[in-house]
C-alpha cells in the first residue's frame, strides 16, 4: 500500500474544557482518560510530523488553553517549522495570553461561538463564555493573526445564521465556517434534540447564499463555509479527505489516529507516540491501514464511480449506527441501511443534555 | 474568469510557502494546497509588485523552450485565485511576505 505523507497534524492537547457544548466530540468516557504528553512529547512529535511531511499543526483538544505550558508547546511547532493554528473556545484563554502566544509565532486562530448573542451562546455552551470570546475575536484581529468564526449549527440556533454572518463581519473575520453537527461523540447521545428540520436547513442555505451574494457585489467579508449535513444530503462526507491520507490526528494519550473518533472502534489497533516513533505510527499501525485507500471496500462503495471523492464515507458512523466500521457509510442514499438515517432525521425530541 | 494582464498578485496575508520532501506546499490557516512541478516557484514570483504579464515574462525567460508555458500559468494561477492561494491586490496595498525557507 502506497502511504502519503500527511500535511495536516491535528494535535488533541487536552481533553479539558470548561465549556459543555451538547455536541462536543470528546469521547464519552474521556474522564476516565489521562492526559500523557508533556510539552517536551509534543515537540518530538512535532519535529518527527514536519520530517514526515506535515506542514500545518492545529493545537486544539478539548481546550487547548486550559494547559498551562502551551506557551512551550507552541514554541516547539513554530522550532519544528509547523504553521500554528489554535482552535480555542476562547476560556480560559485572555487577550494578554493571546499576545504572548502571538509573539512566539502562532500565526492563526479558530475562535468558537456557540450562537450569535450571549443569551443563546452561553446556554448552549452551559458556561458565561460569550463576553470572552468576542475579546479574544478582537484581540486575534489587533495582533494581525488570521482570524476564523466557528460556530456549529443545531436545531435550537440554525435560525440565527444570518446573525452569526453579522457577527463575523463586524469582528472581520477572514473566515466562518457554519458547521452542521456531526453525530459522533455526546452529539449522538443528543440526536433528537439536535435534529433540524429540511424547512430549517433550506432557510439557513438561502440566508448563506444571500450574504454570499451582498460579499461579492461589496467586496470583502469572511470567506464562509456551509455545507448541508451528511444527514440530508444522500451522500456521505469524504472522512478528513481519506482515511490516513491527509491529516494525522495524534489524541491526548498519545495515540496517532486518522480522525478524533475513530480511537473509539473496539478492534482497531494504533499505536502510541510513548512507544514508537510518529512515522511509524502513521504507516504501519494496522489500525491506520485497516481503511486507507479503497481495497477494503464492499459493495455498493467497490462498484461506484463516486469511490474516490468520498472513500465511503465514515467509518465512525459505520460503526456507531451498524456496528460495523467497514460497511458503506448509512449517510449514502445507496447504502442498503440508508433507513437508519432516514428515520433518524424525522425524529426530534426537545431539551438536550449538556456534555458531563 | 478573464485574466487582466495587469492583475498584481500575491499571497494572502495569512499564507506560507513551505517545503518538505514531498515538494512545496502552500498553507494556509485553515488548509494546505500541494504545489506539483514548478508551482512554488510562481507562487515566489507573485510578490505583489509583478503583474501577470511581468510574472509570464520572468518564466518565459527562465524556460524558454516550453510550449503553452504562457496557457499553464495562466491556468494555474486562475486556480490558485479560485482555491483562495492567490488575491489580486489593489494598487496601493502593501506586498504579501512570504515566509523565507
Ligand atoms: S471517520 Fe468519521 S468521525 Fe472520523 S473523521 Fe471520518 S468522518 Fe469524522
Ligand atoms: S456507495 Fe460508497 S462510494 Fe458510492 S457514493 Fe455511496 S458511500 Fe460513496
Amino acid at each position: 500500500m502506497n502511504v502519503e505523507a500527511p500535511l495536516n497534524l491535528i494535535a488533541e492537547l487536552t481533553y479539558r474544557c470548561p465549556l459543555q457544548c451538547p455536541y462536543c466530540s470528546n469521547p464519552l468516557a474521556f474522564r476516565e482518560r489521562r492526559e500523557a504528553l508533556t510539552a517536551e512529547d509534543w515537540g518530538r512529535v512535532f519535529e518527527q510530523a514536519s520530517r514526515l511531511g506535515v506542514v500545518h499543526v492545529g493545537l486544539t483538544g478539548g481546550e487547548p488553553s486550559t494547559r498551562t505550558d502551551l506557551e512551550e508547546i507552541l514554541e516547539f511547532a513554530v522550532a519544528a517549522d509547523l504553521y500554528p493554528h489554535l482552535v480555542t473556545a476562547g476560556v480560559p484563554l485572555d487577550p494578554e495570553r493571546l499576545r504572548g502566544l502571538a509573539a512566539r509565532g502562532l500565526r492563526s486562530v479558530q475562535v468558537s461561538f456557540q450562537d450569535a448573542g450571549a443569551a443563546g451562546s452561553d446556554r448552549i455552551a452551559g458556561t458565561r463564555s460569550f463576553e470572552q470570546k468576542l475579546r479574544i475575536s478582537e484581540s486575534t484581529k489587533a495582533l494581525d493573526l488570521a482570524l476564523t468564526i466557528n460556530c456549529v449549527l443545531h436545531r435550537e440556533n440554525l435560525e440565527s445564521v444570518g446573525e452569526i454572518i453579522r457577527l463575523a463581519e463586524e469582528l472581520g473575520a477572514d473566515r466562518l465556517e457554519l458547521a452542521n453537527t456531526q453525530y459522533h461523540g455526546w452529539a449522538l447521545e443528543n440526536r433528537a434534540a439536535l435534529m433540524p428540520t429540511r424547512e430549517q436547513l433550506a432557510n439557513a442555505s438561502a440566508v448563506v447564499r444571500a450574504a454570499k451574494a451582498r460579499q461579492s457585489e461589496n467586496g470583502g467579508g469572511p470567506k464562509m463555509l456551509f455545507v448541508l449535513p451528511d444527514y440530508f444530503s444522500d451522500r456521505p462526507k469524504p472522512c478528513m479527505g481519506g482515511w490516513g491520507k491527509l491529516a494525522m490526528v495524534v489524541d491526548p494519550t498519545g495515540r496517532v489516529l486518522p480522525c478524533h473518533e475513530a480511537g473509539e472502534i473496539p478492534g482497531l489497533e494504533f499505536w502510541n507516540v510513548k512507544e514508537r516513533s510518529v512515522e511509524d505510527c502513521w504507516v504501519s499501525a494496522p489500525g491506520m491501514n485497516a481503511y486507507r485507500g479503497t481495497d477494503w471496500m464492499p459493495d455498493p462503495c467497490r462498484s461506484c464511480p463516486e469511490k474516490e471523492i468520498d472513500f465511503g464515507g465514515c467509518r465512525c458512523q459505520a460503526f456507531r449506527l451498524l456496528g460495523d466500521e467497514g460497511l458503506t457509510d448509512p449517510a449514502c442514499a445507496l447504502s442498503p441501511h440508508h433507513s437508519e438515517i432516514t428515520n433518524a432525521r424525522e425524529i426530534r425530541t426537545d431539551g438536550f443534555v449538556p456534555r458531563r | 474568469m478573464t485574466s487582466d494582464p495587469k492583475e498584481r498578485l500575491a499571497l494572502p496575508r495569512h499564507a506560507a510557502l513551505k517545503h518538505r520532501h514531498h515538494g512545496s506546499v502552500l498553507v494556509l490557516p485553515e488548509h494546505a494546497i500541494r504545489l506539483a512541478g514548478s508551482g512554488a516557484e510562481i507562487l515566489a514570483l507573485c510578490d505583489g509588485e509583478r503583474d501577470r504579464r511581468a510574472v509570464h515574462e520572468a518564466l518565459a525567460a527562465r524556460y524558454p523552450d516550453t510550449d503553452e508555458l504562457a496557457v499553464e500559468v495562466d491556468r494555474f494561477l486562475t486556480e490558485m485565485i479560485e482555491m483562495g492561494g492567490l488575491e489580486a491586490v489593489s494598487p496601493g496595498t502593501a506586498a504579501a511576505v512570504s515566509e523565507p525557507k
